[in-house]
């Protein structure tokens, strides 16, 4: 049980309470300062704890009482122990038979106490000899002693002229006038603070009463488990997908040749994604080790003049080792583009088409320094369907479709470029809270001169989306920095 | 994205309509432009320098007008203007013509030694052009901004523009040992070789540009018969033939590595200030022929454009839309392409020499749809029957998420690059050649790939630490591992990784979440007895100086090891600044993938 830290730890708390209740069991009021007297507890450190304990719990009432009273200064406290000055002087001449010097006995007892002991004719003054001489053989009382034992008693003007001799003082205190209250006990109910198994077990939940709860404050914490926000958005898009009849891509190869992460998809190797400040390449391994060779050079073909298609193609010498040189991927669209070779590979074997709509989230990478918008590794969302004769109103409508389930009702669509899409379309959405459109992602028909040297049939078309995970992410979540989303922080 | 500055009064004029914010930023969009903002050339250089109350910039409206990277026809006041002036139907698409002016054809000879170090050279001559400053200004601007561009910052194609009248043809363009080269670089009032100029050359915003002759023997120079050095491509111009506020005939050379992207870039300086007119007279653009040492010869530019034609069924198909021949014509002479009926779905296109960003006929479908407009097209949805899956490995994954979390660990997402003191000697391991190296980053955070999830939860923990204890922190991600298996050589690998930061060493919930997992994929603990079969899984005490003595296991799964679980180190807790002891698993689940589908 928890010690009053007053009191000496002599008594508990409940210990006080039950004394205090049995002060007023037989009285109308009682002070408070009487009550601490009686158990010898100090008034304000012990008592008044208790009592606003009480209070609360409703067993008593209490008014304050403010009033001043006068108090012994440690002057006075030692006058009560050993006498007036001019009581002692009195003393001090009757033990001598030729008196005491008058100056002497100032400079000992004090000019006060000479004067006093004169006044009551203790002592006798001889101007001759300039001495005190004792009065009488009487035994006297010593008043101010037995004024100061009964300061109630004093005058008012007696208590002025003690002030004035610093040996009282006024002193203001509250104490209370104690009254039983509504819920007077004689002696105390303990209140439980939690029902027990025990309790249970013996029945004694029955005789108990229990500690009301405070419902205006929190509770306890579990102990909880958390998933990231970014990865719960990820959940919510495979989601999505899954509803659309979306087929997930196997995108867990994050290092990958630039074959396929960029010659594959008709980007010219003097592209500027392909310098070093934006991707980040491998030095170890530095190079693929197998590419699929009919498909290198449909591709070659494809960049230098068209190739198969009816291109002009890029027109420049491709070189195959650039496209041997492996790196962090910087689009999942690498993966896409493997599996549409499968799918044609597929269609070559058996000369049947079958129409997919695929999907990936993953990271990419790409070679930023990072700041509050920008990382070097963050999520791509990618969907794409492969069919005979698809359009751009299909890719429009399919992405209205996507971002509706995502929450955004107003999608837009602005004309765009990409090496290895068109027509190209951004996307936009109307973002309430901003009250503006803002770009969502970005999308578009995949070339034929990608589409074919596939290996994919004629008049297959594959439209195909993407976006940032962040993005959407810190929209929901409210995040201006895209720092507070991955990595470390 | 390249991005112009363009001054709104300026092109409202040529328009001759004044566009609203509202309206220009959907002329923008509808045409696939995005106005980025409005700014003043004042507010400009305030931005760039800190500088401000320069005197003499305009404090006139300055659209910022983001472009597509492969529009070098809107790089510009001219381009952007006439191709809105079409779009707008304000204009007819204009004839883009060279003459052909016989004896007086200005000559450029191409020595072979040219051919190892910037081989092609292509030249136009701009006759009658007025410069205001306007137009100088736009006429510098537009070459930078295809530097940097199709250019590759000069490495592929670069511009040099000449006063023609200080200059005396034949010209001549060849390579020459760099102390040879002597000239006054524009800019400059002493003559010194290039050699010397390199030097001056070091600072300032040349700089980037040196390294494309550096290691060259012999750097490309343009002299005209009477040896006036004209250019020392792709770095510099002579101050002789600059261009001043009084020159009328310019006299354009284009260098480069690539003959398609220099055809482009002299197309587009050519037609971009052709259409000028000097007191009533259009600018005349000449051809310039190109003999080469081996005798053949090329005239250029070629302004003709591509004749092509394209089936509007086809078209229709690919947007999505159903215009008949006129509307599709239309929406082609909307955008530039002059579109003209033929037989039956034919339609004749002329792709000018300006749309160099044009390759192949989905190209022109493309135009079509932008006229048409691509929010006014239809919207569909692909009609195949297609069935949802997931990638196996991902529903276990997420599948794995929610149990641990719901186990009371938070979800972290760490990077996958990582430095090789984290993965390695930061827990105490030897480096195992099994981590692929990134070549180029800047920073040694991106050394490598993490072979192992460890540092990332460990660096979370640390950033995290200020929090209450404990901290249980997982993560289930790819790990990256050299892997001459797989083509490219490397491979991923999904690993769960969980981590508890706690007053004492917490190995036990470790431990019991190892245990929760396994429960829940159907694996029991070896040292059960049981009569029925099933996969089985162990902790085998280890040797590992990531873990404190005596405190480390691998993970082993049906005779396989896929993992390890201990308490760390006290010197690894140190390397990542932790103050308490953590316990770690981190197992490779992969495994139980191959498990059930080989069951």
């Amino acid at each position: 049980m928890e010690k009053d830290s007053g009191n000496n730890g002599q008594l508990t708390k409940e210990e006080m309470i039950e004394l205090v209740l049995g002060d007023i069991e037989n009285v109308e009021t009682i002070n408070s300062e009487e009550v601490a007297k009686r158990h010898n507890w100090n008034h304000l450190n012990d008592l008044v704890p208790v009592l606003t304990g009480m209070e609360a719990l409703e067993l008593i009432t209490k008014e304050v009482v403010q009033q001043t009273a006068w108090h012994l200064t440690a002057a006075g406290l030692e006058i009560v122990q050993n006498g007036s000055p001019e009581f002692r002087l009195f003393k001090h001449v009757q033990s001598t038979a030729d008196g005491v010097d008058k100056k002497e006995a100032e400079g000992t007892f004090g000019d006060v106490a000479v004067r006093e002991a004169l006044k009551y004719k203790w002592v006798s003054f001889v101007k001759a000899t300039n001495k005190l001489m004792k009065n009488t053989e009487a035994q006297v009382e010593d008043p101010l002693v037995s004024k100061l034992s009964a300061l109630d008693k004093v005058s008012a003007n007696d208590l002025k002229i003690f002030k004035r001799r610093d040996i009282v003082e006024e002193k203001k205190s509250k104490t209370f006038i104690v009254k039983k209250g509504p819920k007077y006990t004689r002696r105390l109910v303990k209140k439980e603070l939690e029902l027990t198994d025990e309790m249970i077990l013996t029945g004694s939940w029955s005789t108990k009463e229990f500690k009301p709860y405070n419902f205006n404050a929190l509770g306890k914490l579990p102990t909880i488990g958390h998933l990231h926000p970014l990865l719960k958005t990820r959940s919510a898009f495979r989601e999505i997908f899954l509803e659309l009849g979306f087929e997930e891509m196997p995108t867990n190869q994050y290092v990958e040749s630039s074959l396929w992460n960029f010659d594959a998809l008709f980007t010219a190797q003097q592209h500027p994604v392909r310098d070093m400040q934006d991707t980040f390449f491998v030095s170890d391994p530095a190079t693929t080790l197998s590419l699929p060779e009919d498909f290198v050079l449909r591709t070659k073909a494809a960049h230098e003049n068209g190739g198969e298609v009816n291109s002009l193609g890029w027109r420049y010498d491709w070189s195959r080792t650039e496209a041997d040189k492996n790196v962090l991927r910087t689009h999942t669209t690498a993966i896409s583009i493997k599996m549409l070779y499968n799918l044609a590979k597929d269609y070559q074997a058996t000369g049947v088409f079958t129409p997919k709509k695929y999907f990936s989230i993953d990271k990419v990478f790409r070679n930023e320094e990072i700041d509050p918008t920008h990382l070097a590794e963050f999520y791509q969302v990618e969907g794409l369907c492969a069919d005979y004769g698809l359009t751009l109103g299909d890719l429009i409508g399919m992405i209205s479709k996507f971002f509706n389930k995502w929450g955004f009702s107003n999608i837009s669509f602005k004309p765009a470029y990409n090496p290895y899409t068109e027509p190209s379309a951004e996307i936009f959405g109307w973002h309430e809270g901003r009250g503006k459109l803002i770009e969502i992602g970005n999308s578009g028909i995949f070339r034929p001169e990608l589409i074919r040297p596939l290996g994919l049939p004629e008049g297959v078309n594959v439209i195909a989306w993407g976006l940032g995970l962040e993005r959407p992410t810190m929209i929901r979540a409210k995040v201006s920095d895209i720092r507070e989303m991955e990595g470390e922080g | 994205m390249p991005v112009v500055y363009l001054n709104k009064k300026q092109l409202d004029a040529l328009l001759k309509r004044s566009f609203t914010k509202e309206e220009f930023t959907q002329l923008c969009f509808d045409y696939g432009l995005e106005l980025d903002g409005i700014t003043t050339e004042s507010d400009l250089h305030k931005n760039e320098t800190g500088e401000t109350g320069k005197i003499g910039l305009s404090e006139e409206p300055l659209y910022k007008i983001e472009i597509p990277a492969n529009r070098y026809d809107l790089l510009c006041m001219e381009g952007v203007a006439r191709a809105f002036n079409i779009y707008l139907g304000n204009i007819p698409i204009p004839n883009y013509v060279a003459s052909d002016v016989g004896a007086n054809k200005q000559i450029m000879k191409v020595k072979s030694n040219v051919k190892s170090v910037r081989p092609v050279i292509v030249c136009a001559v701009l006759r009658g052009l007025t410069f205001t400053k306007e137009v100088r200004k736009s006429f510098i601007d537009l070459q930078d901004k295809l530097h940097q561009n199709i250019g590759r910052k000069r490495a592929i194609v670069s511009i040099g523009t000449h006063d023609l009248d200080t200059l005396q043809g034949p010209f001549t363009y060849e390579t020459r040992k760099p102390e040879d080269i002597k000239f006054i670089a524009l800019g400059k009032d002493k003559e010194t070789n290039a050699v010397e100029l390199f030097k001056q050359l070091e600072v300032g915003h040349l700089a980037p540009y040196l390294p494309l002759l550096k290691d060259k023997s012999e750097y490309p120079v343009i002299t005209d018969s009477k040896g006036t050095v004209l250019s020392l491509p792709p770095i510099i111009n002579g101050e002789h033939s600059k261009i001043t506020l009084d020159t009328k005939n310019v006299f354009i050379e284009v260098t480069g590595t690539n003959l398609a992207r220099c055809q482009i870039v002299l197309n587009i300086m050519v037609t971009m200030f052709s259409e000028y007119e000097t007191n009533g007279n259009k600018v005349q653009v000449e051809y310039v022929e190109i003999q080469d040492s081996d005798n053949t010869v090329l005239t250029t530019p070629d302004l003709k454009g591509l004749e092509w034609s394209i089936d509007s069924d086809k078209a229709n198909k690919y947007i999505g839309t159903k215009c008949d021949n006129a509307q599709v014509v239309k929406f082609l002479n909307q955008m530039g392409l002059r579109g003209t009926q033929g037989e039956g779905n034919n339609i004749k296109v002329v792709i000018p020499p300006t749309r160099g960003d044009i390759l192949h006929a989905v190209d022109v479908y493309e135009d079509i749809a932008v006229a048409y407009g691509f929010n006014n097209i239809p919207k569909t949805t692909p009609t195949a029957s297609t069935i949802g899956r997931q990638q196996p490995l991902n529903k276990l994954t997420e599948l794995l998420r929610m149990e641990v979390a719901m186990a009371g660990f938070t979800e972290v997402l760490s990077f996958v690059l990582t430095s090789r003191a984290d993965n390695y000697s930061g827990l105490r391991l030897a480096e195992d050649n099994r981590a692929v190296r990134v070549a180029n980053s800047v920073s040694v955070k991106n050394e490598i790939c993490r072979t192992r999830m460890a540092p990332g939860l460990l660096l979370t923990l640390r950033s995290n630490k200020q929090h209450s204890l404990p901290i249980r922190l997982f993560e289930v991600a790819d790990v990256v591992l050299k892997d001459p298996q797989n083509p490219v050589g490397a491979r991923n690998e999904r690993h769960l990784c969980a981590v508890a930061l706690n007053k004492t060493s917490d190995f036990e919930l470790i431990h019991g979440l190892l245990d929760r997992v396994m429960l829940l994929l159907g694996v029991t603990p070896a040292f059960v007895k049981k009569e029925t079969k099933g996969l089985r899984y162990s902790l085998e005490a280890i040797k590992s100086d990531m873990y404190l003595e005596g405190r480390g296991a691998n993970v082993v799964f049906d005779g396989e090891v896929i993992g390890d679980i201990g308490v760390l180190h006290p010197e690894v807790l140190k390397h990542f600044n932790l103050d308490a002891p953590v316990s770690i698993v981190e197992i490779n689940i992969e495994p139980f993938l191959k498990k059930r589908q080989s069951k």
